[in-house]
């Protein structure tokens, strides 16, 4: 009975080794139970089987079987340390190393390098019955059958045998089931991975990488590396799991560490570093962070595309980690496709680009042309809109144009119905930053959290955004005297998808390409309607005949046309030898203005100092010429102005300057074609006031010319039937017509000024002032008086005056003064010639001779007291009554006077109109 | 045969009136547009010719803008008085001497556009009476 259970027994081990091996129960229990049963089968006073890890040098006991509790529970899943028996360890690594089996005894006096003797002693253990497990010839362990006894029986030591091949047959079947179900996972990883490989973003594929990397071996964090361009620096591409956000965007540079790039470059195969915080790992410079991080061990596999490494595959565990062979292997092989994958992504893209570039590049220039081919600023704008929109593939969007003098952005055309249109201005919104960055702006997702508080909604379902500044950006500039390089914002391309991530890099490159092409065109339209619009106003300042109302369409133009907010007309008299504003514009006290305004030309300002170079001048804030009180009062600080010498093309005289400016808060350039435009179109303005003239020049020549020659030809047919006093009120006509010629070619010489007219010698006589000059200019100007139906005898001046005043003076020339002065009595006298009169009176102080000449005709407004003396001015009254005139007599008049040593002024506006006339006494030495 | 001389010019304007009246013509001068345009009115049907300057004061008959201070008063009193004597002759007779005042008249009916520096009070007689005797073939 008792052999009967006995094989019963022996049946049933082996009834349940047998089913072992064609279950497919969990590896570690079916092991266990293995061993179990091989104790049993063998009466084991200990069975175990243990596992080796050869990276660790490491035993595991992986199943253990004896009776008593303690010692499975000592052992069971317990890694020993395998050393080196000679050195102490009770566990020789050599030993287990070289896969041999057999019989050992009286391990209690001695481990043999397979026990610790102690233990041995402890639980009676004398002999031992090994037999190595090598599934597939590989070995992985040891199949330990311990007894108190001292010896075996064959029987023994081939059914330990048996149960490990049997093991054997578990281990390598678990293996195969792990290995192909890491296969099936692999494969579907990878699928899955092609299947999205040109569907999403590089950053997108990698994320996903290191993800499927995760969940191929089932570890808890990712980092994907990827080497740049340059293969100076690795930079963390991807992560997956708990990783800090930091390590996201860490970077590793290799260049100053030359040895641990080598050593980078070098690996070829995967790393395994069981425990990272234990393992010399100075090629390895993430490991100080990843220990940190506690993180413990490691697998690393280089990311190699025909054996030049682009990245690394790194996978991190909490715990302690064994990754089997073909864990790394498969690890690897990963890592392999990973890289061909990127690789192959990169050569599409590539492809693509190439191709889709091609073409692009061919549809960029052909927009470009169209563009260029534009005549005009809102089809410019609507074609660039409908072109851009068309060459990234979007339907919405908007161009705006900046507005230097306020710094908003006029929206000029949209595509797509926004739900809210509003003006915005430089730096507000990622349209606006992007103009004063001055660089195109790409942005991925608008609700991004970068973007927040800066996205300004136009459309409520935008997601993504591309935004291009139309920036001239070779314009020219000026900085003090010199032309620089500098830009010029035109306006803004604004594109928007409800795609997020809908613009590429290249979609932003061909539209920036577009961008700046379409600026330098926008300009140049721009500068001609600029031009377009000056030339109205020079037709204007053509009809215009007076000089105030001429100055004031000029500073009309400069402000509205070329969009300076402030202007300053200063003019230079050499006579005075000052400069002074004669007109302003975009000062709130013209009036206070123009009294401050009026400088020395030989003092170091700014006018002065243009005037003088003759070169355009744009001064920093801070220079010395300008005139810190000026600004101060005005407000002039906070413009930033350029300062343009005026020179009349006729006859290359200098004559002013013109300052004009804007705020620097909106633009921070003067542009040097502005300054072109503005200096061009103030000399063609004053020029063509002055060609304005000529024609009444003209007539004025012609209509003495007319008379003299009428009254010649009448008598010369008719001389001998007239009576005397015909034939001489003809010839006073005759006389009087020659005075009023002589009076015209000086006015013309003043006109022509400059070189062109030779300086006439001074012809100084000693001349009495009465009667040979004004005696004599009233008898010339009989004629003209009895024309005007006027009364000879309501001139009047004192007779005993006419031998007072004696002077050595250029006579022709105090004549035309004088004569000046009466013509003006007699043609603005008032209609009723009953109340004309003019009075010649004399006063005299120590250095001067006063002569007052009074009329009680239609008088000088007093807004016009120091006007009259401008070139070219005529009073609204004047030109009513007398439609010639070139408004030149009294600038001329007050010249010569000054010339003379003296002065001309109107002390008194009407009833009596009183000019003063002051001539310096004679010297002693010119005194006859 | 009365003319009326609209002319600002009177003493420049003597030995062109004094030639005309020793042909026998009768000459009403008046220096200032209004007086010109009363006279014209007031004696429509017995003026025969008109001779009229360009540049002159706007005075009381114009508005100063419209008639460019005056450079073109002639030219508006013209239309004036066109509108009362479509058919009358009439003289331009002036210095002014740009084109579009020229070819302003250039198509005018009975109409003749003279520059007073082109002819001697002699000549300007016999223009008169050249331009009448045409004007007299065309009117028949």
């Amino acid at each position: 009975m008792q052999l009967q259970a006995f094989i019963r027994r022996k049946i049933d081990i082996f009834s349940e080794l047998i089913e072992l091996g064609l279950h497919c129960a969990p590896r570690d229990e079916a092991l266990q139970r293995l061993t179990q049963l091989a104790g049993t089968a063998l009466d084991s006073d200990v069975c175990n089987l243990v596992l080796l890890d050869l990276n660790e040098k490491k035993l595991l006991h992986v199943a253990c079987a004896r009776d008593e509790q303690t010692y499975r529970e000592f052992f069971q899943r317990r890694p020993l340390k395998l050393g080196s028996y000679k050195h102490g360890d009770f566990l020789d690594y050599n030993l287990f190393m070289k896969g041999e089996g057999g019989a050992r005894y009286n391990l209690q006096s001695n481990g043999q390098g397979i026990i610790d003797s102690a233990i041995a002693q402890k639980y009676n253990l004398n002999s031992a019955l090994s037999t190595p497990i090598k599934p597939g010839g590989r070995l992985v362990g040891y199949l330990n059958h311990f007894t108190s006894r001292t010896d075996f029986s064959a029987h023994e030591s081939q059914t330990l045998k048996l149960f490990a091949r049997h093991a054997e047959v578990i281990i390598d079947r678990a293996d195969k089931t792990e290995y192909t179900k890491t296969l099936e996972r692999s494969q579907s990883i990878s699928l899955a991975l092609q299947q999205s490989l040109l569907s999403v973003t590089d950053h997108e594929f990698l994320k996903q990488v290191s993800q499927k990397a995760r969940d191929l071996l089932a570890v808890p964090i990712c980092i994907v590396w990827r080497l740049d361009q340059q293969r100076t620096k690795l930079k963390v591409a991807a992560t997956a799991g708990d990783v800090n956000a930091k390590v996201g965007k860490l970077e590793l540079d290799l260049s100053r560490r030359e040895f641990v790039l080598n050593k980078l470059l070098e690996s070829s195969t995967v790393r395994y570093v069981p425990d990272i915080s234990r393992a010399n790992l100075e090629f390895y410079p993430f490991a100080q962070k990843a220990k940190a991080a506690g993180w413990v061990s490691l697998l690393s596999a280089p990311m190699r595309v025909e054996n030049r490494l682009i990245g690394f595959l790194d996978v991190f565990t909490r715990k302690r980690r064994y990754f089997k062979q073909w864990e790394q292997e498969f690890f690897q092989a990963f890592a392999n496709y990973t890289a061909f994958s990127i690789k192959k992504t990169e050569l599409l893209h590539e492809v693509e680009r190439h191709s889709s570039g091609r073409q692009r590049q061919a549809k960029l220039g052909e927009i470009m042309q169209q563009v260029a081919e534009a005549t005009d600023e809102d089809q410019l704008y609507s074609l660039l809109l409908k072109k851009s929109l068309e060459l990234v593939r979007a339907d919405r969007g908007w161009i705006s144009s900046y507005d230097l003098t306020s710094g908003e952005l006029h929206i000029k055309t949209h595509q797509g119905e926004p739900s809210e249109v509003r003006p915005l201005k430089l730096g507000q919104g990622i349209t606006g930053r992007s103009l004063e960055t001055e660089s195109p702006i790409r942005v991925r997702d608008v609700r991004a959290k970068r973007w927040q508080g800066l996205y300004e909604e136009f459309w409520p379902d935008t997601r993504s955004e591309l935004v291009v500044p139309l920036i001239v950006t070779n314009a020219e500039v000026r900085s003090g005297q010199t032309v620089l390089k500098g830009s010029k914002a035109i306006g803004v391309i604004n594109i928007e998808s409800p795609q997020p991530r809908a613009f590429t890099a290249d979609d932003k490159n061909a539209i920036g390409t577009l961008g700046r092409h379409a600026a330098n065109i926008l300009e140049r339209l721009q500068d001609d309607q600029k031009q377009e619009k000056l030339r109205k106003f020079e037709r204007e300042i053509a009809n215009k005949r007076d000089w105030d109302e001429t100055i004031r369409v000029v500073l009309e133009a400069i402000t509205d046309t070329l969009g300076y907010e402030y202007v300053n007309l200063s003019m230079a008299s050499p006579e005075t030898n000052r400069i002074k504003s004669s007109h302003v514009k975009g000062v709130k006290d013209e009036v206070a203005f123009k009294r401050m305004a009026d400088y020395p030309l030989n003092v170091k300002n700014i006018h002065a100092a243009v005037y003088r170079s003759g070169k355009v001048e744009v001064p920093a804030a801070n220079d010395a010429r300008l005139d810190r009180e000026l600004d101060a009062a005005f407000g002039l600080n906070e413009l930033i102005r350029v300062f343009i010498p005026l020179k009349l093309p006729s006859d290359n005289s200098w004559i002013g300057t013109v300052e004009a400016g804007y705020r620097r808060s909106y633009r921070k350039y003067i542009y040097e074609r502005d300054v072109q435009i503005l200096s061009g179109f103030v000399c063609s303005a004053l020029e063509q006031k002055k060609r304005g003239l000529l024609p009444k020049i003209s007539h004025e020549f012609t209509a003495p010319i007319v008379g003299i020659r009428g009254n010649a030809s009448f008598l010369l047919r008719w001389i001998r039937t007239l009576d005397d006093k015909l034939i001489q009120r003809k010839f006073e006509d005759i006389l009087a017509d020659c005075e009023i010629l002589l009076h015209k070619v000086g006015e013309l010489e003043h006109i022509l000024g400059g070189d062109s007219v030779a300086p006439v010698p001074s012809k100084k006589e000693w001349t009495l002032v009465y009667r040979d000059i004004i005696i004599k200019t009233v008898n010339q100007l009989k004629p003209l008086i009895a024309e005007r139906k006027l009364d000879l005898s309501r001139i009047n001046y004192s007779t005993t005056d006419t031998h007072r005043i004696r002077l050595y003076v250029d006579k022709p020339k105090l004549n035309s003064v004088v004569y000046n002065l009466l013509i003006n009595s007699i043609k603005y006298a008032e209609s009723n010639p009953a109340d004309f009169k003019i009075s010649i009176d004399m006063e005299e102080d120590k250095d001067f001779y006063i002569l007052l000449f009074r009329d009680w005709g239609i008088g000088i407004k007093p807004e016009y007291t120091e006007l009259i003396f401008d070139d070219g001015f005529r009073a609204p009254e004047a030109s009513r009554n007398n439609v010639t005139g070139s408004g030149l007599g009294l600038t001329i008049a007050r010249k010569i006077m000054r010339e003379l040593g003296g002065e001309l002024l109107l002390v008194r506006n009407s009833k009596p109109t009183e000019f003063r006339l002051s001539l310096p006494k004679p010297d002693r030495g010119e005194l006859p | 045969m009365n003319i009326l001389f609209i002319d600002d010019e009177r003493r420049r304007m003597d030995a062109f009136v004094m030639e005309l009246e020793l042909t026998g013509k009768t000459i009403i001068f008046c220096t200032e547009a209004k007086k010109g345009w009363d006279v014209f009115v007031k004696n429509r049907t017995k003026i025969n010719l008109i001779i009229l300057d360009i540049m002159m004061a706007p005075g009381e008959l114009f508005d100063a803008g419209s008639v460019e201070d005056g450079l073109r008063t002639g030219v508006a009193l013209y239309e004036k008085i066109r509108e009362q004597a479509p058919d009358l002759p009439v003289i331009i007779f002036t210095n002014a001497s740009d084109r579009g005042v020229r070819e302003r008249f250039h198509d005018e009916k009975s109409c003749l556009f003279v520059q007073k520096k082109g002819y001697l009070p002699s000549e300007f007689v016999h223009l008169i009476s050249r331009f009448l005797a045409k004007e007299k073939i065309a009117q028949d």
